[in-house]
């Protein structure tokens, strides 16, 4: 079974950060969206800055400084890197309230659960992702096929009118095209 | 050897340019307010680990501004691959002190952080590609160097040796056990940022009007 039906191409990501004005992508690269990382690297955005970090903590910070500097960046990490980096997005997001985009993917979501709701996967780090954003009151949008991609400019919107983070969930290994 | 924590805070406060933006955590936010008040101080609290990040973010958005970090040892270990994120990105207006002091809850527990007075950050950062980095324990070499310190181009780490003002606080214990933490201890890094945007708006905005003028 292939993850492609429920791919969101990279280019159509891109597009959508484009539309968000973003200028800074934050990241400890995510192994689902490796198409979109490739993307950045071969410069299909050469006007946005790529920021390679050590911790998904400092990418949580480092996007705060920026944003508070007056730039528009987007975090890029994987689940297992929002788990990671939890004391650190309560820190900027629900206490100091400092608007964050963040662009999670799904790591280790089996394809048999693709097209079901990913709080039934079989794995522990999969179906509790979304259960601990409940916990944390941030809210998330779902991207599970290359029609939700818009959900990105939604999300944006959200995370700066509530002045908070908004987490957007990459389902599936995001596509090469 | 070592320098009393406020010491040092007052030979950089000499120093500070209206301009620049400090992001401060731990024992170095204590006496910075005082010292040297301004709309472009930032803490980092309660955030162990976060000032490096922080300050990186702050310094690659505006380049136009130095951005000094005081951060501490414990919180700096806590992200101690932060040194290779700044290093990372080469932000030449990146001046980063690490207060040492070797403990946790300096001067109420005075606990040891791992490997308190054995490690070199100076060493480490220049490893993972700071471009300088100085270590002080006496105040006359640190008041002798701070002018260069700062105007040259960085990123820079600068570690000193600083001693745990145990007069400040007093120790923790039955009799005079730690403090409830207050709501603004949590909301505070939220409204200084708020507070260090508006100032670099109105500083951009002055900045147009003024090159209108001209």
């Amino acid at each position: 079974m292939s993850s492609d039906k429920f791919a969101v191409p990279a280019s159509e990501i891109l597009r959508q950060l484009e539309l968000c004005q973003i200028t800074d992508v934050v990241t400890v690269p995510d192994y689902v969206q490796i198409s979109v990382h490739r993307s950045l690297a071969e410069g299909k955005m050469p006007d946005t800055r790529v920021i390679q970090c050590s911790t998904e903590n400092e990418v949580i910070t480092v996007a705060a400084g920026l944003y508070i500097g007056g730039r528009r960046p987007i975090a890029i990490m994987q689940n297992q890197g929002m788990y990671a980096s939890l004391n650190a997005l309560r820190a900027v997001g629900l206490d100091a309230r400092l608007p964050l985009l963040l662009l999670v993917g799904q790591f280790a979501r089996e394809f048999s659960n693709l097209g079901h709701d990913p709080k039934t996967s079989s794995r522990a780090l999969v179906r509790n992702t979304e259960r601990l954003l409940d916990a944390l009151e941030v809210p998330y949008f779902r991207l599970e096929s290359a029609t939700d991609a818009p959900l990105i400019s939604k999300a944006q919107e959200l995370c700066l009118e509530r002045e908070g983070p908004v987490v957007v969930l990459v389902g599936a290994h995001t596509g090469w095209d | 050897m070592s320098i009393p924590s406020r010491t040092v805070g007052e030979v950089i406060a000499r120093r500070r340019e209206a301009n620049d933006i400090i992001v401060s955590t731990m024992s170095a936010m204590r006496w910075l307010y005082e010292l040297s008040p301004s709309p472009l101080n930032l803490a980092c609290v309660p955030l162990m680990g976060g000032a490096a990040g922080l300050g990186l973010g702050l310094a690659l958005a505006r380049p136009d501004r130095r951005v000094l970090v005081l951060d501490g040892d414990g919180s700096l270990l806590m992200q101690l691959g932060s040194l290779a994120t700044v290093a990372g990105q080469e932000p030449s207006n990146f001046i980063h002190f690490v207060f040492d002091n070797g403990v946790w809850f300096e001067g109420g527990a005075d606990l040891k952080i791992p490997a308190a007075g054995k490690i070199d950050f100076a060493a480490i950062a220049l490893a993972t590609g700071y471009h300088k980095a100085h270590r002080y324990s006496t105040l006359t070499s640190l008041e002798t160097d701070m002018e260069t310190l700062l105007q040259q181009p960085g990123p820079t780490l600068i570690h000193i040796d600083v001693d745990d003002s145990r007069s400040e606080r007093g120790p923790w214990s039955r009799d005079n056990p730690q403090g409830e933490i207050p709501d603004s201890q949590l909301t505070r890094m939220g409204d200084e940022a708020r507070t260090v945007m508006q100032a670099l708006r109105e500083y951009d905005a002055d900045d147009v009007t003024h090159s209108k003028e001209i």
